[in-house]
């Protein structure tokens, strides 16, 4: 598990990470969002070892992760940006990191490259930005670390990849203790793939939620009532955080239980009730905007 | 816990990904060794001159090869650290390397060591086979010695201890700083930091303090004054700066003690530079210092001499007597441009130039500071007379005034003297030690009162080229501190007072037994051959240890009854040198002569000595005989003056070809070397006729002589009329 308390960390007297608290649990799916400037890159290269944390305390399964090589060898790091040795092939880099990771997986390694499709004596130089992003993923995934941090990777893969690497995260999140940690400034990138997410914003942490936990807490339903003084008896009970009235159509968006939701607004013998899926971003927004945020205008 | 295999993976690794770096070392050294060996004996064989001047091939290989070009393969060694520190420690500027090599399991301390050996194995690996395929040459080819393997053994281990130490700094360049740019910058000011100063102060002192002594000895001068911390100074120091144990090796001179020096430098420089590089954060890639808090330190440390030199550049630009508002507008000048262009570099941004205000102030302060401080003389520099309970010794050297010093040996592009420095200051400096005379210190302090209020209504240039009266007395002040403080003044030889403490001066056994060579504890040594000449002579005798030690005695014995005002008024007639073999095969040589102002002089009244010699085979006094004249030339000048200051114009001259006459100019005239002994002191020459006399003895010389004023020869006379 990873835990964050209170950390920070600025760049000549500029606030990159603020007071940031995060648990990051074992064998999750954990997504960073934010916008640009909004610290992902910094929590992650702090949470790597990188960079030291200014105040506050960063621990990796209960120990501190800077200049810890015990720690640093259960985390694979992806930058947004990830170096390659100078006229190195993905053969080499993957001799490169056998060195430092006694568990990377030469033999997976080569047989991942091919069915990516990836040259393994080609120059890395000669790869596309897609190409890189698949070899760095191919790299963290085969390194055997429990930990990889992802910044920014899935940004720019296209869906057919992207499905390919989720799936190889399924894989391993079924067959051993992994957890990514994903960074990326689009909500919709990391939709499908996360299990919790945590929300930055100007250096500090907005929301952390449990995904699965938040779709069982938060519903949309549409329904229509006889009367306004039904409607209006329907509503009372519910913990309605959004409502939209086009005609005689309610759209809410209520915390909760369904079944519970379902059985008070039934009491009151709507015409027709639904309930309808949220998207991840249709709870973030609800969520954000509870909490006085328009989140619109920080990640979409 | 970290296993070795891991280590030798790490380095491994570096080297692969940095083999550029030893590839080009490679190259480098093989052009300079191998490449340049073998054209270099071919150019010996084929040239006999070469081969005279080595003693052989072999002696090139010993002595210079593996010898004196030590200083080249050092000075290769430090382009070699800056390589091999740029390419091993500049990741440290790139967020994207820093990012990989910092999430690693690897710890920081794991890292540099790994970079630093693996920069050192880029240098000594291509280094050492390089030298060691020379070595392998020369042996194929018979011409190694044991003293050219012993040497190319020393040449591998001095070049590496500079290599080292050069490394270290440039690692601490490239922590301190974010970009490859301003590292490289930030290197060039480590390597010569201390070399900056150390000119820049000499300068000061040299344009400011009048009592300053004029540079008698550059690098003596300078850097021994200030300390040497930045490798450049060290190598200085190091190359140039001989022990006489060093010395006796001529040709692979180095400072030998010194090495334990710079040995300790580069531990220390490594360390600073691993603490450097443990405490960089990685946040530091990108900018122009990775370090906030040696921001400041930096832009003081450069912009304050950057602001002097500029200051004296413009001052040595200008030579009229407004030089000094010049020099006060270049350290203006160079002050603005130097701080708003560090501002500017360290804030990557033009606009950041006036960022910090309270710093540019805080700088400025300095510099004003500091130019007060030569400018107006604010610490009394030259006023400052030590007192008398102060001293330990003093050494005194007066200008023009028997400027006898060790014999030298010169010869085109090569030096060689038999005593380090050389010089006669130097010498004097060093040898003479007067304790307990009253007389230095007043003539010290009357010396300093004087000439500072000469300067007070004059300038210096005045008291050498106007007023013929003053000449120049420089002063060693030897503390119990151990320290040595040097103060030059002008003194006016037309004041009794002075000429009176003058003579308690030279008078003073101290004083003649520091000056004159012979009288030297050091000339106590096994010298085979001696040198004498007289007034028209020249000879090399046999020395045996008997006469060695007679003629020492006889000579000291005359020498110190030598009194001031008896020099003044005599002329020498000759003067005598004491050679060791080494010595003497080198004058042996075509191209080496021998320096002959610089022999222990001979006056009239050492009638002992004289006679001594005489016994042994020389007469100072011996004349030449008609036929072995061939030509005299009478040269008459006149006095002129013009903007520059007064010269002597030829304005005549004629050829004597009568024997009679010969005869009588002979008897007149007094060696032109031994007559200038005194010149400055005393009147004693007529300065408008000059004779040259060119004799068919073996040396085949043209000698230069003059008349004493009340000698010359009728007939000189009325042809000059």
């Amino acid at each position: 598990m990873i835990t964050a308390k209170h950390i920070s960390k600025k760049f000549d007297g500029i606030a990159a990470v603020k007071d940031i608290s995060v648990t990051i649990k074992n064998r999750e799916v954990f997504g960073l969002i934010g916008t640009n400037g909004a610290g992902k890159s910094t929590f992650l290269r702090m949470a790597c070892g990188v960079l030291k944390p200014d105040s506050g305390e960063l621990l990796v399964d209960e120990r501190s992760v800077y200049e810890n090589n015990a720690v640093k060898r259960d985390i694979f790091y992806i930058s947004d940006d990830q170096y390659f040795l100078p006229n190195a092939s993905p053969q080499d880099m993957g001799k490169f990191y056998k060195d430092y990771y006694p568990d990377f997986d030469m033999a997976r390694f080569l047989d991942l490259l091919g069915k990516f499709g990836l040259e393994k004596r080609r120059k890395i130089s000669t790869f596309s930005k897609g190409m890189k992003k698949q070899l760095s993923v191919l790299l963290g995934v085969c390194a055997n670390t429990r930990w990889l941090f992802c910044d920014e990777t899935f940004d720019g893969l296209d869906p057919v990849m992207r499905q390919a690497v989720k799936s190889i995260f399924a894989g391993e999140l079924a067959n051993r203790d992994f957890t990514p940690v994903i960074a990326s400034h689009n909500l919709r990138e990391l939709e499908d793939i996360c299990d919790c997410v945590g929300i930055l914003h100007q250096g500090g942490v907005l929301m952390q939620k449990d995904l699965e936990e938040m779709k069982l807490n938060i519903h949309n339903i549409q329904c229509v009532f006889r009367s306004p003084e039904d409607e209006a008896g329907a509503f009372d009970g519910l913990d309605i955080v959004k409502s939209e009235k086009r005609g005689s159509l309610n759209t809410l968006t209520v915390r909760g239980r369904l079944e519970e939701i379902m059985v008070l607004i039934n009491s009151h013998a709507p015409i027709f009730i639904e309930s309808i899926p949220l998207t991840l971003e249709e709870i973030f927004i609800s969520e954000t905007e509870v909490a006085g945020y328009d989140i619109k205008k920080l990640i979409f | 816990m970290i296993s070795k295999n891991l280590y030798f993976k790490l380095i491994k690794q570096d080297l692969q990904k940095r083999i550029w770096c030893p590839v080009l070392i490679f190259i480098g050294y093989f052009l300079l060794l191998e490449v340049r060996l073998l054209m270099m004996l071919d150019k010996i064989e084929s040239n006999p001159y070469y081969a005279k001047l080595y003693s052989g091939i072999e002696g090139y290989v010993a002595k210079e090869f593996f010898g004196t070009n030590t200083a080249v393969y050092a000075l290769t060694g430090c382009c070699a650290a800056f390589l091999c520190a740029m390419s091993g420690f500049s990741y440290l500027h790139s967020k994207t390397q820093l990012d990989a090599y910092h999430s690693l399991p690897v710890s920081r301390t794991q890292l540099f060591i790994s970079k630093y050996v693996s920069g050192i194995l880029c240098f000594i690996i291509p280094y050492a086979l390089h030298t060691f395929a020379s070595v392998g040459i020369c042996a194929g080819k018979g011409i190694l010695s044991a003293a050219a393997f012993g040497n190319a053994m020393d040449a591998v281990g001095v070049t590496l201890l500079v290599f080292l130490l050069s490394y270290a700094v440039f690692i601490m360049a490239v922590c301190l700083t974010g970009n490859m740019i301003i590292s490289t910058l930030a290197s060039a000011v480590l390597f010569c930091y201390s070399t900056i100063w150390a000119c820049l102060m000499e300068a000061l002192f040299v344009q400011f303090f009048e009592t300053y002594p004029a540079i008698y000895d550059n690098n003596k001068s300078v850097y021994e004054r200030f300390w040497a911390f930045s490798p450049c100074s060290m190598l200085i120091k190091l190359f140039t700066q001989h022990t006489a144990e060093a010395h006796a090796d001529e040709w692979f001179r180095y400072n030998g003690g010194y090495l334990w020096v710079i040995a300790a430098a580069a531990v220390v420089c490594t360390g600073i530079a691993f603490v450097l590089y443990r405490l960089r954060a990685s946040e530091a890639a990108g900018k122009a210092i990775a370090y906030h808090w040696a921001e400041p330190v930096i832009k003081t440390g450069l912009v304050i001499p950057a602001a002097f030199y500029t200051g004296v550049l413009f001052r040595d630009i200008v030579e009229t007597d407004s030089r000094n508002v010049w020099y006060l507008f270049g350290v203006i000048f160079g002050y603005l441009i130097f701080a708003l262009l560090l501002e500017a570099i360290f804030r990557l941004d033009i606009k950041s130039a006036l960022h910090h205000k309270r710093q540019l102030a805080f700088n400025a302060a300095c510099v004003a500071l500091i130019f007060i401080v030569f400018r107006y003389d604010a610490f009394g520099f030259d006023t400052y007379v030590p007192e008398s309970a102060e001293l330990e010794s003093c050494a005194v050297s007066i200008e023009g005034l028997m400027a006898t010093a060790p014999a030298e040996i010169v010869d085109r592009g090569y030096y060689y003297s038999y005593y380090a420095g050389g010089d006669v200051d130097d010498y004097r400096m060093e040898n003479v030690k007067l304790q307990g005379n009253g007389s230095v210190m007043e003539l010290a302090v009357k010396a300093a009162a004087e000439w500072d209020r000469y300067l007070k209504t004059h300038n210096e240039e005045q008291a050498g080229d106007e007023d013929a009266s003053y000449r120049s007395i420089l002063f060693g002040y030897n503390l119990k501190n151990g320290k040595s403080v040097y103060r030059r003044y002008m003194i006016d030889i037309t004041d009794a007072e002075m000429m009176e403490l003058l003579a308690e001066v030279f008078n003073d056994s101290s004083y003649k037994t520091g000056t004159n060579v012979l009288l030297s504890e050091g000339v106590k040594k096994d010298y085979e051959k001696l040198y004498c000449m007289g007034r028209f002579k020249e000879q090399v005798m046999d020395m045996t240890p008997a006469l060695q030690t007679k003629l020492l005695e006889t000579y000291r014995e005359e020498y110190m009854e030598l009194d001031f005002f008896t020099v003044l008024e005599a002329c020498p007639v000759g003067g005598i040198s004491l050679m060791t073999r080494e010595e003497y095969d080198y004058c042996e040589k075509d191209d080496y002569y021998f320096s002959r102002a610089k022999v222990s002089l001979i006056y009239p009244q050492f009638t002992k000595t004289i006679a001594l010699l005489k016994e042994n085979g020389f007469d100072i006094y011996e004349t030449l005989s008609d036929e072995e004249i061939n030509s005299v030339k009478v040269e008459y000048y006149a006095e002129r003056e013009d903007e520059y200051g007064t010269y002597y114009d030829l304005v005549y001259e004629a050829d004597i070809d009568d024997v009679l006459q010969r005869r009588q100019v002979l008897e007149a005239v007094l060696a032109a070397n031994c007559a200038q002994q005194v010149t400055s002191y005393a009147d004693l020459v007529d300065k408008d006729i000059q004779v040259y006399i060119n004799d068919n003895s073996d040396s085949g010389g043209l000698y230069y002589y003059q008349f004493k004023k009340d000698m010359v020869p009728e007939f000189i006379d009325e042809r000059g009329e």
